[in-house]
């Protein structure tokens, strides 16, 4: 890393284009006449510029900035429900506020720290076996696969802290593995057929190149658009649009490079043209206006254009970038500031540069954020740069088909600030986004090695979240927190209607309703017996879900077995009480002296729950159940039994699984 | 025309064909020599080339003898083929009256054939420039009207009064310097002190402006000759000023008189005189062979002048008359044009 400046300087030196449109133009300038055309004196003039259009393939042609100086003689993102889910700790909550000493919550804790223990080895273990068993993640987290490979998973809590050094080393080093992913043997097919694949591993490649030293963001540019693999005939419109937008960035970045003078010994060597030569530049209309000439000769002769596939009638329509800037032909506004913007961009990038030598010819010690900020900036210009054409162009969406380079650049960005799991993201972007152009170049004789890839990055990517957040802190309780979402993540009422069969303990929360109310001997109204009260079962669900395949939404059937009820405690904790305190103020407060016991609340019952559709955590259930002999606390705390007896009622209540029992799908693409 | 022979090659005497009796007297050329061609003829096909030359001696030789080496025309041949050496010692005297305007890519005026045969010289691309010729467009169309012969050289209007205008700083491709605004300005320029203007050059575009100044200077007697154009494989269109009516519009002919291939085909064509291979001055006391209409309007230019020497109060009108009487209808293909008659002319 620390040579990278001293590469850098020698890359600056050696620009050496054939074509140079910003030095060209200045050249051409001097050529023209009073009446504003090209009117070369002498054969040696003539010859110079002849010699330079020849560079452009220009010969007069039409061209839209370029023609006018031709002669014309001989001349073109509720409560959560409170979280809808008062999660389970908020209802043991509920139930933990309520004296851990009772019963009920005693059982319900030590069922769920038990549950979530068990879960936990049990995420381990399979975490241990995804690493064996896919060659992918080997690849991309080799040291995590060798510590997990000595895992015992039920001494995780033993081995956590080295967990934490492998995903942490791993994910610092992703960027060197990344590519190696699709190099793997499955993949050999696709790298043969796809030359998106390997213009993915070179891109990755070459930002790598930027990190290293051994390349200059305009270097970066130059070569992205040098790969061999673009010459690939027969590809997708999409590869084609990349192709394009990439080589336009090479253009304009080479059309505005710094060549240095010969005689001159520049102290500081800049890769780009000044802010004020941009401004000399654009402030002579002729002089931009050839410029933007040559710029245009050279879109002709790499064939920059874009492709799109209508839907009716089917067919492919194509614009050239050639097309698009003699639309703009009269507004150099547009050009101006478009240019300017990327020379800003770059003068940031050498003013970086700039700074780093002093320091280092200075013997200033090196802060990792010099280089971040050297390394961010370069990767402004290049994602700049392969935005230009869509600059010109709204309807022009390019950038789907310059994810992977932008996802390359963030993936840097976001390692360079440990931000390890938007770099995680990042990673599993690019690779989707392979299978994505895969997809769409329509080739249908290598679905098996494109599935093996669209299966594992699911999973790539929860187990790669996972040890992002893991290596993204130092925290007990932030660790606590990440390994109870890992085991089962919030919003995973969804799971249920995500898989075919799934079998939970889990609770509902909210509301029920029934018609035949009956009044308790002692005439007082209770929980269980009033027409509308608070529902909060736990039990056991058996569900299929409804969710599958594409514009499916249509949510999850259960049979709901309850065990326990903890409606009347629910309903306790959501009465509050005016208690005046000493000082004579008047608070609300809940009173925590009842007791009840496990018997007093088991509520064998049965319902069948249909799980709202799309993801809403809401479920609509009818059913019967035994009622609970506790059945309603008063607000002193007092406990009331009855008798407990059946009732049919329905309830509408949130849906708040604890942990999964089974889960099978078909899909494997649900997680 | 003279034609150097470039192989050993036998003369036939009785038909353009290869023929074991077409030669009894077994005369024959070698390499070097130079025959005496008065007219190409189109006869016995052989390694794929059926032209002809017909000998001024009589019989003919195969022009595929010549292939390779360059075709010597000898100077001022046109001159004495139409007479126009003969017009020349005629109007000598009253040719010193008459002002000649070249509109072209300057002139060396330096040139032995050239020198001291300019009045007035004006560089209407750059203004502050001189009208030095650069590519030799100019220079040459120059030596066709204006030669003194001081060495090689003899113009139609040899002893005329020259105003050279630069309108351009070379002559072809897309980038000569030629706007219709710098040609209006050389016309601002020369435009009253000339009785003939010679435009070997156009634009593609009507401009009613260069049209009104046309119109104006040929009202006032000034005869305007402009060549049509040259195909070339992206443009075959017609120039202006040549298209406009008070224009004299001049095609080219090949060496046999006939439409040369090179010429735009336009029914405005007032007149075509031989345009190919033409001799005349370069810069830098050099000769050399240029072709294409540009070569053949300053024939006519010339020509104009020697009327204009003839009779001062000629214009336009009356010039295309005379043009007319010594022109013969001809067509290549579907299109008709007036070619110069093969005969001397008489004013």
């Amino acid at each position: 890393m620390r040579i990278i400046f001293t590469l850098l300087a020698l890359l600056l030196f050696n620009v050496t284009f054939a074509q140079h449109p910003y030095y060209d133009a200045l050249k051409l300038r001097k050529y023209i006449s009073d009446d504003k055309i090209f009117a070369p004196a002498d054969s040696l003039e003539m010859d110079t510029l002849v010699s330079i259009f020849k560079l452009y393939n220009y010969s007069g042609t039409i061209n839209p900035f370029l023609t006018p100086f031709t002669s014309e003689g001989k001349g073109y993102s509720a409560d959560d429900v409170k979280k809808a889910t008062l999660n389970l700790s908020s209802i043991i909550g509920s139930v933990a506020g309520v004296d851990v000493t009772t019963i009920a919550n005693g059982v319900a804790m030590l069922m769920i720290d038990r549950a979530k223990q068990e879960l936990t080895v049990t995420f381990f273990n399979r975490f241990k076996k995804f690493a064996e068993d896919n060659p992918e993640f080997k690849v991309l987290f080799p040291k995590t696969t060798d510590n997990l490979k000595n895992l015992l998973a039920y001494k995780y809590p033993e081995m956590l802290p080295a967990l934490r050094t492998g995903f942490y080393a791993d994910l610092n080093k992703i960027t060197y593995n990344l590519d190696d992913v699709l190099e793997l043997p499955r993949y050999n097919e696709l790298l043969k057929k796809f030359p998106e694949i390997k213009i993915t591993i070179r891109s990755i490649r070459l930002v790598h190149e930027l990190e290293s030293g051994e390349s200059h963001a305009a270097e970066i540019i130059t070569k992205f658009a040098d790969f061999e693999e673009w010459k690939t005939p027969g590809t997708s419109n999409g590869f084609k649009n990349f192709k394009s937008s990439v080589k336009l960035a090479a253009i304009f970045s080479n059309s505005l490079r710094h060549m240095p003078d010969p005689v001159k010994k520049e102290k500081d060597v800049k890769a780009w043209i000044s802010i004020k030569q941009i401004r000399e530049l654009v402030k002579d209309t002729i002089t931009f206006r050839i410029y933007l000439g040559l710029v245009y000769q050279l879109a002709v002769m790499d064939d920059i254009t874009w492709y799109k596939t209508t839907d009716k009638p089917l067919k492919t329509e194509s614009i050239s970038f050639a097309t698009l800037m003699g639309k703009q032909k009269d507004n150099l506004f547009l050009f101006e500031n478009k240019l300017t913007k990327f020379i800003e961009l770059s003068e940031t990038v050498d003013k970086l540069t700039d700074t780093l030598n002093y320091k280092k010819d200075e013997k200033i010690a090196l802060k990792t954020e010099d280089y971040y900020s050297y390394i961010n900036a370069s990767l402004d210009i290049v994602d700049y740069g392969f935005s230009i054409a869509g600059l010109f162009d709204q309807d022009l969406d390019i950038a789907q088909y310059t994810l992977i380079v932008r996802k390359s650049n963030d993936l840097y960005r976001h390692l360079y600030k440990k931000e390890f799991t938007q770099a995680l993201s990042n990673s599993m972007d690019i690779l989707e986004g392979v299978s994505i152009m895969i997809k769409e170049a329509g080739d249908t004789t290598h679905k098996k090695s494109l599935k093996l890839l669209t299966d594992v990055l699911p999973k790539l990517t929860k187990y790669g979240l996972f040890m992002a957040n893991i290596a993204s802190t130092d925290k007990p309780e932030e660790i606590r927190d990440i390994l109870d979402n890992a085991i089962l993540p919030v919003g995973s009422s969804s799971i249920k209607k995500n898989t075919d069969f799934n079998v939970s303990v889990q609770s509902y929360l909210g509301a029920y309703g029934f018609s035949n109310p009956v009044k308790s001997s002692t005439g007082n109204g209770n929980a269980w017996t009033d027409k509308f009260g608070v529902f909060a079962p736990i039990g056991i669900s058996v569900s299929r879900g409804f969710n599958k395949g594409p514009g499916k939404n249509c949510g999850s059937l259960s049979l709901f077995a309850v065990l326990f009820d903890l409606g009347a405690i629910v309903d306790y904790q959501l009465k509050k009480d005016s208690v005046t305190n000493s000082s004579g103020a008047t608070q609300e407060e809940i009173t925590k002296n009842y007791k009840i016991k496990l018997g007093q609340i088991i509520s064998p019952g049965a319902y069948v729950v249909y799980g709202f559709f799309g993801n809403i955590p809401l479920s609509l259930g009818f059913g019967a159940q035994y009622g609970p002999g506790l059945s309603k606390i008063e607000s002193s705390g007092k406990t009331v039994f009855n008798n407990p007896q059946w009732r049919w009622n329905a309830f509408l209540a949130v849906d708040i699984p604890f942990f999964n029992l089974v889960n099978k799908s078909k899909n494997k693409k649900s997680i | 025309m003279k034609v150097r022979i470039n192989t050993y090659v036998n003369l036939r005497t009785e038909l353009a064909e290869i023929h074991p009796y077409n030669n009894p007297r077994d005369i024959y050329f070698s390499p070097g020599d130079i025959i005496n061609v008065a007219e190409t003829v189109i006869g016995e096909n052989y390694k794929g080339n059926d032209l002809w030359y017909r000998l001024e001696e009589g019989g003919y030789v195969w022009s595929g003898a010549d292939n390779d080496s360059k075709i010597t025309v000898e100077p001022n041949f046109w001159l004495k083929r139409f007479g126009l050496d003969l017009l020349q010692q005629q109007f000598q005297q009253k040719l010193s009256n008459v002002s000649i305007s070249i509109l072209d890519t300057g002139i060396d005026e330096m040139h032995l054939d050239l020198k001291d045969t300019v009045n007035l010289k004006f560089n209407a691309v750059s203004q502050n420039q001189p009208t030095k010729d650069a590519d030799g467009h100019g220079t040459h169309c120059s030596g066709i009207i204006i030669g003194t012969a001081k060495n090689k050289i003899s113009g139609v209007a040899k002893g005329a009064k020259l105003n050279v205008c630069k309108i351009m700083n070379t002559s072809s491709g897309s980038f000569t310097g030629m706007t219709v605004k710098g040609m209006i300005r050389a016309l601002d320029k020369v435009g009253d002190q000339s009785d003939v203007i010679s435009i070997s050059a156009g634009v593609n575009q009507y401009d009613k402006e260069l049209h009104d100044k046309i119109k104006a200077y040929a009202e006032k007697g000034v005869i305007i000759v402009a060549a049509i154009g040259n195909v070339s494989p992206e443009d075959r269109t017609a120039k202006y000023p040549a298209m406009f009516d008070e224009c004299i519009a001049v095609g080219s002919l090949n060496n046999s008189l006939e439409l040369s291939d090179l010429t735009v085909r336009n029914s405005k064509i007032d007149i075509c005189f031989p345009g190919e291979l033409i001799t005349s001055t370069l810069p830098n006391d050099s000769y050399g062979q240029k072709s294409g209409t540009s070569m053949a309007t300053p024939f006519i230019a010339g020509l104009a002048a020697l009327m204009k020497a003839n009779n001062a109060e000629s214009n336009y009108a009356v010039f295309r008359e005379l043009l007319k009487d010594h022109a013969v209808l001809k067509q290549k293909e579907q299109f008709q044009y007036y070619a110069i008659k093969n005969e001397k002319i008489i004013l």
